[in-house]
């Protein structure tokens, strides 16, 4: 009996995308963790933060601003009014263990597509995004509260890690750049 | 065995392939339905200032799940987006293909990736010298972002207005009814 | 014989009963929701506070939201809105999780704010209280401020 070669395959091909279909609703779940603070909130908090005296608003937030676009970000939002900036900054990824999780990337490619494109071919590029707040101190004038958070996203081809970067020399070095940017500003001829 | 494809069939599918892309100057002509879609996309409201309005537009767009991606408030300007679930836009691929099985690829709606999100941008105007009277513009899109469970190896992207009636007219009866809530009881 | 016949026909039948889901669904049911969950939704996702100065209870939720790791991708103080979205891919799994909202801040009478959020999570709606209770429970503690429910 001669079978038609591609009768099967609409079935094959249903039956496959049944299956994503649960493979995906079985990966959900409804986001309460990721709405709970982090328990190391209050000391990550105190690394981030710094208080200025003897400054407006307007004059902090431009200093904080012009220290991201001296660090090479992109404003991506800029609002005075609420006391927030947002900034975006790509760089290539460098350091070995992230070498490492392009490899396992290519393995993985390599596995589900039938291929991988040479290692030469994927960059290992890193997206790094900034939000600085102000925050009038209560009960004070002319005092405010300076924050500001980095994440990250390593990408190329795909996204393989994307978390908030929380080492403290980042966070000494930024504020150690606004105080000098600050100090500069006020000392202007 | 092969498939017996009909030689005309054949033919058809590969004249698609080699049509010639349009340039972009029609992009930037109105198309013939232009008139229709703005009356549709269209509501006048009257006895609410602008702020007011723009508030019950961006509440009713929360109440669709829409998450407002730009507002420029003195513009009267609001930009939304709101996902497709990924199991939503696999039903879409499931029916596609079967579509596809039928109609040996030729059916045209089979053409265009499932959208994986929606999108609408809504413009408010005021009407003349009437500080109250406002022409509020909503309109939809269907989109492919390229994101989510089936983002395409390729890249691809699209944004096609939304053109049923019946979508905006749902809107705009929920946005008077917005608009009622908000007024003070007297 | 009988039997591969049958199957064929079986097939065949479920061919084309599978045409009458071929149609696309109509873009309102897809764009809009129903309004029964609307109102049940707008209930979970709103808390109003007392107090009338909107500025502060912007820049608590924009506080709250630096809490939560959160970045912020729009705010507009003239609308009072704010959006924000936390996309975390942690090292070795392969599935990110990735949790979008827009906050509003709008005034509720002469003495309250009325704050509300909507959330997306892994492309789907958030329907669960408990995301949104943790929500305004930071927010709470960031304004020093208790969040009434509303009806």
């Amino acid at each position: 009996m001669k079978r038609r070669a591609g009768a099967c395959t609409p079935a094959l091909l249903a039956a496959a995308v049944t299956v994503a279909a649960g493979v995906v609703a079985c990966a959900t779940g409804t986001g309460k963790e990721e709405m709970q603070p982090r328990p190391q909130l209050s000391a990550e908090r105190q690394l981030q933060t710094r208080r200025f005296e003897g400054i407006s608003e307007e004059k902090l937030m431009a200093a904080s601003t012009g220290v991201l676009q001296d660090l090479g970000f992109t404003i991506k939002v800029s609002n005075v009014d609420l006391g927030l900036a947002t900034g975006i900054k790509d760089r290539e990824a460098k350091a070995p263990d992230q070498r490492a999780g392009v490899i396992v990337l290519m393995i993985l490619l390599a596995a589900t597509t039938g291929h991988a494109p040479p290692a030469s071919a994927i960059k290992e590029e890193q997206t790094v995004r900034v939000l600085v707040t102000t925050r009038p101190v209560p009960g004070s004038i002319n005092a405010y509260e300076v924050r500001v958070t980095f994440h990250r996203f390593l990408r190329q081809p795909l996204v393989f890690e994307a978390d908030s970067l929380r080492d403290p020399k980042l966070y000494e070095g930024f504020f150690e750049l606004l105080s000098k940017a600050i100090f500069l500003e006020g000392h202007r001829l | 065995m092969l498939l017996r494809f009909p030689t005309w069939a054949v033919l058809l599918i590969l004249a698609h392939g080699c049509a010639t892309e349009p340039g972009p100057a029609h992009l930037m002509q109105l198309g013939p339905h232009a008139a229709a879609n703005r009356e549709a996309q269209t509501r006048r409201f009257s006895g609410a200032s602008e702020a007011e309005l723009l508030a019950a537009c961006v509440g009713v767009l929360q109440d669709q799940g829409f998450r407002i991606t730009t507002s420029e408030a003195r513009l009267g300007v609001i930009t939304g987006i709101k996902s497709r679930s990924d199991q939503d836009v696999l039903a879409d691929v499931g029916r596609q293909l079967a579509l596809a099985s039928v109609t040996l690829g030729l059916h045209p709606d089979i053409k265009t990736p499932p959208p994986d999100s929606y999108g609408v941008v809504l413009v408010t105007r005021r009407i003349g010298s009437e500080a109250r009277t406002h022409d509020v513009r909503a309109t939809f899109y269907q989109m492919l972002l390229g994101q989510g469970a089936l983002a395409s190896p390729s890249g691809q992207r699209y944004a096609a207005v939304i053109t049923s009636p019946a979508l905006y007219q749902q809107f705009f009866g929920r946005l008077d009814a917005a608009l009622a809530r908000s007024r003070p009881i007297n | 014989m009988k039997t591969g016949s049958a199957i064929r026909t079986l097939a065949a039948a479920a061919w084309i009963a599978s045409l009458s889901s071929c149609a696309p669904m109509p873009p309102e049911r897809g764009v809009l929701t129903s309004p029964e969950s609307q109102l049940k939704l707008r209930s979970i996702q709103s808390r109003a506070y007392d107090t009338a100065d909107r500025q502060f209870v912007m820049r608590g939720v924009i506080a709250t939201l630096q809490d939560l790791e959160f970045m912020i991708e729009a705010a507009d103080a003239a609308l009072g809105t704010v959006t924000a979205r936390k996309f975390l891919l942690p090292r070795g799994t392969p599935l990110g999780r990735d949790l979008m909202m827009t906050v509003t801040v709008r005034p509720r009478g002469e003495t309250q704010m009325l704050v509300r959020l909507n959330a997306e999570f892994n492309r789907k709606a958030v329907e669960d209280p408990e995301v949104y209770q943790s929500f305004f429970l930071t927010l709470g503690r960031s304004l020093f401020l208790s969040g009434h429910e509303v009806e």
